[in-house]
């Protein structure tokens, strides 16, 4: 059974993540460390950023693909091993079900549950949240295990599976002192509440004190060790070197502002993505497992579930607050998701009166659905990193937005709406599953059943929405990576590429189009920037052209890829490639320095001419000859007026009108002995509203006439 | 369900409806215009007064008494106190092309287009000060907290620290971004290459609406006032007008044969240039003409909105001209 949910899960999975056919940002790295362990097997890399990344479980998991195959095969691998590793966490919240519930058939259901969670949609990324979402699962297995039955070898798993998961993802080491809480807590608070039936107070502590000593003595001494370390390197003042690339995340403030507010809504949208109930359920068994829990396995799972769900929820917001823009990114919170879907069926099958249960952490849920306050604009990237949110903004809340129109008032908050319709529901359900209540069985398993479709739907729609886009936005997989290594290829993926980086359109478009370069082939070691800011992956180091025409870029290699559209200059040397949407090229610059056969100066790096000073472009050239310029010129659309171009020197006093909504090539045969030296100058009418847009080179070749 | 259970529902959705209620009124609602019993009636307009600036006048602010005008081929800025008759003030020689100006917290700020800097001149004392390097800024603006200037080259918008200049880019979702202006809690972004404008969040800090979509390709500028975001559409011989809370889009029609380039919104009036320099305002609720267009000058590039007036920069008499109601 548990093997069909793992395909099913890791089907749907691949079904739509090997349909990817690009990338995210954050995937440069992780492939660069991949493929640098694939050379250099072992279990830490430090090129490429890894001195700075403790975290290479999951590069090292990509290395022997990598290490097989090509970046286009290996990326296509990488999806369907990506769905495998999301399936598998089923298998570690079957297990924790396991420990929590008496009944096999309820961890089941938490298995299928867990089987369609719209995290998936993270397997279309190459990203480290992928191995660590299973990893943090089985982490948090070991650690149910041993907080119910404790003993030295259940410590031992759960400190070995928390320092995987930590290999795994940094964020997940958090899991220890966790552990550790969890442990102290269940067996004070088993003993004050539960435990105390048989011999009192007194008698229960005593026990407990014994267990925590006796039976948790392999926790007890990591824990020393632990502390030791850490006081050390405080006050060696090493601490956040040994964190590397996420050491600052221990500096800062310790309770920015905002901090609670990304929480909330950090939680408030996976309770959307879950359909909220395993959220309210989890809350509710939290709370009755502090009064009074109906078994010790239940008390150190709601014990459990209250500190990870804390921990990590909390940690993430602050991260978020300091260093990501406030941004709520489920990706780094989805850890919890294994706690709340077994909270779902505790809160159900092992709850004194379920409906009770359902009702304070509905309460207690519809409060913080009702204040959050968080939107971002739905895009492909944000269903991936976040599904809960974007398709609650995409869909529910426009369907809530409806019911605020039919009230009469279409600005009320719909996460007020949200907050209303969950108490509306909770009533509901707690009146269908009350003691008593008719059909109760049929409706605790509709319950079940409900959760398992709005997940499976949401799951479905997101990884749509993520592969294909919609109407606003494009999708992830609709293009094709046919021919992307097409520089690995044209010079073999050991041959060192540099690139020589111009701006290609806006600093947004630009970065896409040379990391895109970076990303699909290995040969590319280096990059030089002629423009500001840098659009490249590698450190791009700024260099410029000298009035000889050399560039400085002394380390650059024979093979040089530069923008086919480059405006700053043309460079000396064959082409032996294009990029497939032509706008790179692969320039063999023959082994000698890199010389520009023209300029191109005066222009902004987008190509845009200046208001007063004309641009000037040189042409390098012995003897009498004469050279075609080709320049296509473009106005913003939206603008009223032309625009209109001189061009002088060489021979040339040419006027061109440029109007707007028509892009214009001209052709323009200048002559003149020696180097040859033109002058553009845009002017634009006075009466222009927008008169800072002038006219914008979109690209320029020079050829001999 | 008994019928006092059903009872105890319901009021608990009512409350908890009512809560929710007081919860979204806290969010700023929109602005409505000044009621009409407050604005004057419709009633022809007339030149009120015209003060030499010097040719290629633009861009324009208010700030106070004076009156600030660039003129971006020439490198000046030039002032025209407003207090008695309208004169300009010597001008202050900054070089560069200084393509747009935004008065607030005390200073003027400047996009200097081709030096790809911002200055903040202080208007007391006449002194510039480079603030932050910007690769070709075309468009400032000032909010109650923090400066915004957008970088055509970049496609992105810096918000930068009023006083040190320090301030991060951000993406801006639109092709060749060429005017801003802040209604709403927003500063809506008019992008050049495709004629959408988009909404970014000043408290979020962040691009969280999509963006609208002019019904014509041609934006002639944008501007803010009313309660709402305005554009000048001239082929289609109208001003759009977006309301900043639903995004919905309506359209109001100049006067026949006025294709209007420039707009300026106050309280009681829609300002409405062309390039032609005529100048008319319509009721920004009804879309109702206020009276019959008045020629400012030759030529118009800017309008911006005064005193219950409209300051026009006729860039080729190199003037600026105050347009008011009669009476």
């Amino acid at each position: 059974m548990v093997g069909a949910l793992v395909a099913l899960s890791a089907g749907l999975a691949a079904f739509f993540a090997t349909k990817i056919t690009t990338f995210q940002p954050d995937e440069l790295g992780y492939t660069h460390m991949a493929i640098a362990l694939a050379g250099d097997p072992s279990l830490r890399t430090s090129e490429f950023g890894g001195s700075e990344r403790l975290n290479q479980l999951y590069p090292l998991s990509l290395a022997p693909f990598y290490g097989l195959f090509g970046n286009v095969t290996a990326f296509a691998l990488a999806h369907w091993w990506n769905a495998l590793l999301m399936g598998s966490a089923v298998i570690p919240v079957y297990l924790l079900a396991r420990e929590v519930l008496a009944r096999r058939s309820t961890a089941y259901m938490a298995a299928a549950v867990a089987a369609v969670v719209p995290w998936l949609t993270l397997s279309s990324g190459q990203l480290t949240e992928v191995i660590a979402y299973p990893a943090g699962a089985w982490a948090l297995f070991a650690m149910q295990r041993a907080l119910a039955a404790p003993s030295w070898r259940a410590d031992l798993l759960a400190i070995a599976a928390i320092a995987v998961a930590t290999y795994g993802r940094l964020q997940l080491g958090i899991l220890g002192p966790v552990f550790v809480a969890a442990v102290v807590l269940h067996e004070l608070g088993w003993a004050l509440t539960g435990g105390a039936v048989a011999g009192g107070r007194a008698d229960a502590l005593r026990r407990a004190r014994r267990r925590l000593l006796r039976d948790h003595v392999v926790l007890a001494g990591a824990t020393a060790i632990a502390l030791v370390v850490t006081t050390a390197l405080v006050v060696a003042g090493g601490l956040q070197q040994a964190f590397g690339y996420y050491g600052n995340t221990l500096g800062g403030q310790l309770l920015p502002d905002g901090m609670w507010r990304n929480a909330q809504a950090n939680l408030t949208f996976l309770a959307f993505g879950l359909g909220v109930l395993p959220v309210a359920w989890t809350v509710g068994l939290i709370l009755e497992s502090a009064v009074a829990a109906r078994a010790r396995r239940v008390h150190a799972f709601a014990i459990l579930a209250c500190l990870t769900l804390a921990a990590i929820v909390i940690t993430v917001a602050r991260v978020n607050v300091i260093f990501n823009g406030a941004e709520v990114q489920e990706r780094y919170v989805m850890f919890v998701v294994p706690v709340l879907v077994v909270g779902l069926l505790a809160g159900l099958f092992e709850s004194r009166r379920p409906a009770i249960t359902l009702l304070l952490g509905a309460g207690v849920v519809a409060a913080l659905v009702a204040t959050t306050d968080f939107r971002v604009i739905p895009s492909s990237f944000w269903f991936l990193v976040s599904p809960g949110m974007t398709a609650y903004l995409e869909v529910i809340a426009p369907r809530l937005g409806q019911v605020a129109a039919a009230l009469g008032d279409p600005g009320i908050s719909r996460f007020v709406l949200g907050g209303v319709a969950i108490v509306l529901a909770a009533l509901l359900l707690a009146a269908g599953i009350r003691p008593g209540a008719r059909r109760r069985k049929l409706v605790t398993s509709a319950i079940v059943a409900s959760v398992f479709l709005f997940c499976a739907t949401t799951t479905v729609y997101s990884f749509d929405r993520v592969v294909h886009g919609s109407a606003e936005y494009k999708g992830l997989g609709g293009s094709s990576v046919a021919g992307q290594d097409w520089i690995d290829r044209a010079v073999g993926a050991d041959t060192p590429v540099s690139l020589l980086a111009t701006q290609i359109g806006q600093v947004s478009d630009s970065r896409e189009v040379w990391t895109a370069a970076e990303f699909w082939n290995r040969s590319v070691t280096a990059a030089y920037a002629l423009s500001e800011p840098a659009t490249t992956w590698h450190d791009g180091r700024f260099t410029e052209v000298g009035r000889d025409g050399r560039v400085v870029a002394r380390e650059a290699s024979r093979y040089v890829v530069v923008a086919a559209r480059a405006l700053s200059l043309g460079l000396v040397g064959g082409e032996l490639a294009r990029s497939p949407d032509g706008e790179l090229r692969l320039v063999d610059a023959g082994g000698r320095r890199l010389r520009a056969a023209w300029t191109l100066r005066g222009v902004s790096d987008a190509g845009w001419l200046r208001l007063q000073r004309p641009a000037t472009m040189t042409i390098a050239g012995r003897g009498t000859r004469c050279s075609i310029v080709r320049l296509e010129l473009a106005v913003p659309r939206s603008a009223a007026e032309s625009r209109s171009l001189h061009a002088g020197g060489g021979g040339l006093d040419r006027t061109v009108v440029v109007h707007p909504r028509e892009a214009r090539t001209v052709r323009l045969r200048a002559c003149g002995s020696g180097t040859l030296r033109l002058r553009l100058a845009a002017s634009v009418p006075a009466t222009a509203t927008a008169v800072g847009a002038t006219i914008q080179l979109r690209s320029v070749s020079v050829e001999a006439a | 369900m008994t019928q006092r259970r059903w009872v105890a529902f319901v009021v608990a959705a009512l409350l908890l409806a009512g809560c929710g209620d007081r919860a979204v009124r806290g969010a700023p609602a929109i602005e409505s215009p000044v009621p009409a019993a407050a604005c004057p009636p419709a009633s022809p307009l007339r030149i009120d007064a015209r003060v030499r600036v010097g040719r290629g006048a633009g861009p324009m602010t208010v700030a106070g008494d004076r009156l600030w005008t660039s003129r971006p081929a020439a490198g000046v800025l030039v002032s025209v106190g407003l207090r008695a008759t309208p004169r300009a003030a010597r001008p202050v020689r900054i070089g560069g092309a200084p393509v747009s100006l935004a008065a607030g917290l005390g200073s003027i700020y400047v996009a200097d287009r081709d030096r790809d800097r911002i200055l903040r001149l202080d208007p007391v004392t006449g002194k510039v000060v480079r603030l932050a390097a910007i690769q070709s800024p075309v468009k400032v603006a000032v909010s109650q907290a923090a400066l915004f200037a957008i970088s055509l080259d970049d496609g992105a918008l810096h918000r930068l620290d009023p006083l040190t200049g320090v301030g991060t880019p951000l993406a801006i979702p639109a092709l060749a971004p060429i005017d801003a202006v802040l209604e709403g809690g927003d500063l809506w972004i008019l992008g050049g290459g495709d004629g959408g404008v988009s909404p970014f969040d000043e408290r979020r800090n962040a691009f969280v609406r999509a963006g609208v979509r002019m019904p014509t390709r041609v934006v002639g500028a944008i501007a803010a006032g009313a309660g709402a975001v305005w554009a000048a559409l001239p082929t289609a011989r109208a001003v759009a007008r977006i309301e900043p809370q639903t995004l919905s889009l309506g359209v109001l029609r100049a006067s026949r044969g006025f294709a209007p380039t420039a707009v300026a919104v106050d309280g009681c009036s829609v300002w409405l240039g062309d390039s032609d320099g005529r100048v008319e305002r319509i009721d920004p609720a009804s879309g109702r003409m206020l009276g019959r267009p008045v020629r400012s000058g030759t030529a118009l590039a800017a309008l911006v909105a005064d005193r219950g007036g409209v300051w026009a920069s006729d860039p080729s008499d190199g003037t600026v001209v105050r347009v008011m109601p009669a009476g």
